[in-house]
């Protein structure tokens, strides 16, 4: 028999959700790479967006689990993607659909470990908000919402979660 | 009774033969009283079922979303509202909506519940009958089904996030929220067609003064927001009114009173 979970994160959800706020950091920081070169183009604006929504989902993982947050950025997703960034636009899309698509499959296998439904409800809404950010990336991108529908509804199987083991 | 000749002394007399009136009936009532006077016969009150919002329950209504979903997929393939990109782009929304349908089904059925066939009725009465009687007399039906469309994907995805904190088997969240993100990608992928020159709205947010924009929201967004909405999701249908208006319909996630509950079976 399955019983009622707790609502406040554990001291093993803390590590999760701080690993999470660090990964959210890291996010925000190549987007605000991106906008400060202005590899946007013309959705420029939307990418110094896309870095207050991760600093957002940042601020709220700091707001469940308090002195455990980090208040740091995982190093080596930011120097992962950090030439990408802020090359032209083209390369900056294609970079950033690869990086949200990691971050949603990141906060789905968090799901399933976190005790508390705080955690829970906090990360699925920020699954939500990035799953979209994917799609807007295909858009920026230029693929087709018909003939390459796959780039703006799936995650594609060579994405793989980010995790504080690897 | 003439009010304008109702002096204050004659409506207390009034009120204390009506008081008096109520003492003697109640005094005459049968033997097994309640130990409460009341006037008159009132039938037993009809027990409410009982209805626990459980993992089946909340996997029922999923999947009767989903059908709402379908319904209104497959209502305008076969009304011919869509035509090229977008109706090749819808006939993959109502695919996915299919899988998602028989994905919470068989999840109902493996947490020993009975799958949901139909959709929701109580939205399908309040949200989808409405809002397509309304398309049916618009002026550009086509925008109107992707303006309901896009709707119905970002409420769908809501209540997938509204339900997995719900879930007490934490084995299901991640099935439920592989769902969830799928309907926002659908939201996001219409936001991208509807509004293309702006990608990611910037109200709510906090950004600089330079990435700020002008003016209200606009209805469409790829990224409206930080986190996924629990708020209404508004959209606009149907012909002009004679005040220049249209109806707005506002699309709430199905909570308690719309839950697709085991016992409606049983009805």
């Amino acid at each position: 028999m399955t019983s009622t979970p707790p609502r406040r994160p554990s001291a093993a959800d803390s590590a999760l959700l701080g690993f999470a706020q660090e990964a959210e950091l890291a996010a925000r920081d190549l987007y605000r790479a991106a906008a400060a070169a202005g590899s946007g183009g013309d959705q420029n604006a939307s990418i110094a967006t896309l870095a207050a929504h991760h600093d957002a989902a940042s601020q709220a993982i700091s707001a469940l689990i308090g002195r455990d947050a980090p208040q740091s950025r995982l190093d080596s997703i930011f120097d992962a993607f950090e030439s990408r960034f802020t090359g032209d636009t083209g390369d900056l899309a294609l970079a950033a659909h690869e990086l949200e698509n990691t971050m949603v499959a990141t906060h789905l296998s968090l799901l399933e470990a976190l005790d508390g439904t705080d955690g829970v409800a906090l990360v699925s809404s920020v699954v939500i908000a990035e799953a979209r950010h994917v799609s807007a990336m295909a858009a920026l991108a230029g693929l087709s919402p018909v003939a390459d529908i796959e780039a703006y509804l799936d995650i594609p199987a060579s994405i793989t979660p980010l995790s504080p083991e690897n | 009774m003439d009010m304008q000749n109702l002096s204050r002394r004659r409506f207390l007399l009034a009120g204390g033969a009506t008081i008096s009136l109520g003492a003697l009936l109640a005094a005459c009532g049968g033997g097994e009283s309640s130990g409460i006077a009341r006037i008159g016969l009132a039938p037993d009150p009809t027990e409410l079922p009982d209805a626990p919002v459980t993992d089946i329950t909340l996997l029922r209504t999923a999947t009767s979303l989903e059908n709402n979903a379908i319904f209104v997929y497959e209502a305008a393939a076969g009304a011919g509202y869509l035509s090229g990109d977008a109706a090749r782009l819808a006939a993959r929304f109502l695919a996915d909506h299919r899988d998602h349908a028989s994905a919470t089904a068989s999840l109902t059925e493996a947490a020993g519940g009975r799958a949901f066939t139909d959709p929701n009725p109580r939205l399908q009465s309040i949200y989808v009958e409405p809002a397509l009687a309304l398309i049916a007399e618009a002026d550009d039906p086509a925008a109107d089904v992707l303006a309901l469309a896009y709707a119905l994907e970002t409420l769908a995805g809501a209540t997938y996030q509204m339900y997995t904190p719900m879930l007490t088997d934490k084995d299901l969240r991640r099935a439920a929220m592989g769902i969830g993100e799928q309907e926002a990608r659908h939201a996001a992928t219409l936001g991208s067609v509807l509004n293309p020159a702006r990608l990611v709205s910037s109200h709510g947010s906090s950004v600089a003064a330079e990435y700020r924009e002008d003016g209200e929201p606009l209805p469409f967004y790829a990224a409206p927001s930080a986190f996924g909405t629990q708020s209404p999701v508004p959209v606009t249908l149907g012909p002009v009114d004679e005040a220049g208006g249209r109806t707005t319909v506002n699309l709430e996630t199905p909570y308690l009173n719309s839950m697709a509950y085991e016992y409606l079976d049983e009805d």
